[in-house]
């Protein structure tokens, strides 16, 4: 999974600085925390068809509908809106 | 395509610190890279909620002007707003990190990890202490267009 990290988090407290690894879900693109030495299947998964690293709910729905495709159809929907006067 | 960071402060009268959102038009796709959350108040010991949330409408707050990081680039498109009075039509939770006060917790993403706001009118994502409602807080943001 660490290689396909895609940010990282830093904490800085008084009792020191502690960094993860996050990763973004690549379905709705919730912050996953991936802790050193944790159960890859605590931090979520793979999903096999747009192979992007998903969070534990994504997961759980084993449905994929990419960040990607959610934004074009959002924007489509307002590009229609707009055309026809009502955005 | 620009970077541009923007300080956000809450000073308002709800927990939300401050919002970063696509304008009602001339719209494109806003990456956000980096978040730093903290609290400009007296030490203590408190529990509080780092929340990223996103918005399909848009927050009331001042406006903030993003600053470019390379001086040669044009003004951002993006509004970036704080003292938020109202805090707009909350849609998913993309990040919520309970901490105490005393810390301060910086988010880096990079690749496909940036949080992209889509180019729909008066979309964004707005950063919020869930916890609290009447400490100072600042949040500095990082994001291109």
């Amino acid at each position: 999974m660490s290689a396909r990290v895609t940010g990282y988090a830093r904490i800085t407290d008084p009792g020191g600085t502690r960094e993860h690894d996050t990763f973004t879900c690549a379905h709705c693109q919730r912050i996953v925390h991936v802790r050193p030495r944790a159960d890859p299947a605590s931090c979520g998964g793979l999903c096999k068809l747009c192979m992007g690293l998903v969070c534990p709910r994504c997961n759980a729905r084993t449905r994929c509908d990419p960040w990607e495709k959610k934004m074009e159809r959002a924007e489509a929907r307002d590009r229609f809106l707009r055309s026809a006067g009502l955005g | 395509m620009g970077v541009y960071t923007a300080e956000l402060n809450r000073t308002g009268t709800t927990a939300d610190i401050g919002s970063i959102e696509a304008p009602a038009s001339s719209m494109r796709r806003v990456a956000l890279m980096k978040a730093e959350f903290g609290i400009d108040a007296a030490p203590a010991d408190a529990t509080l909620v780092w929340q990223m949330i996103r918005l399909s409408a848009a927050a009331t707050g001042t406006a903030v002007t993003p600053n470019p990081v390379n001086p040669a680039d044009a003004a951002a498109v993006t509004l970036a707003k704080d003292v938020i009075t109202a805090g707009g039509t909350e849609g998913v939770l993309l990040e919520s990190l309970p901490l105490n006060q005393r810390a301060t917790y910086t988010w880096v993403g990079y690749g496909d990890g940036e949080l992209i706001i889509p180019a729909t009118a008066n979309a964004g994502i707005k950063l919020k202490n869930g916890a609290s409602s009447s400490l100072g807080a600042t949040a500095t943001v990082t994001f291109r267009e």
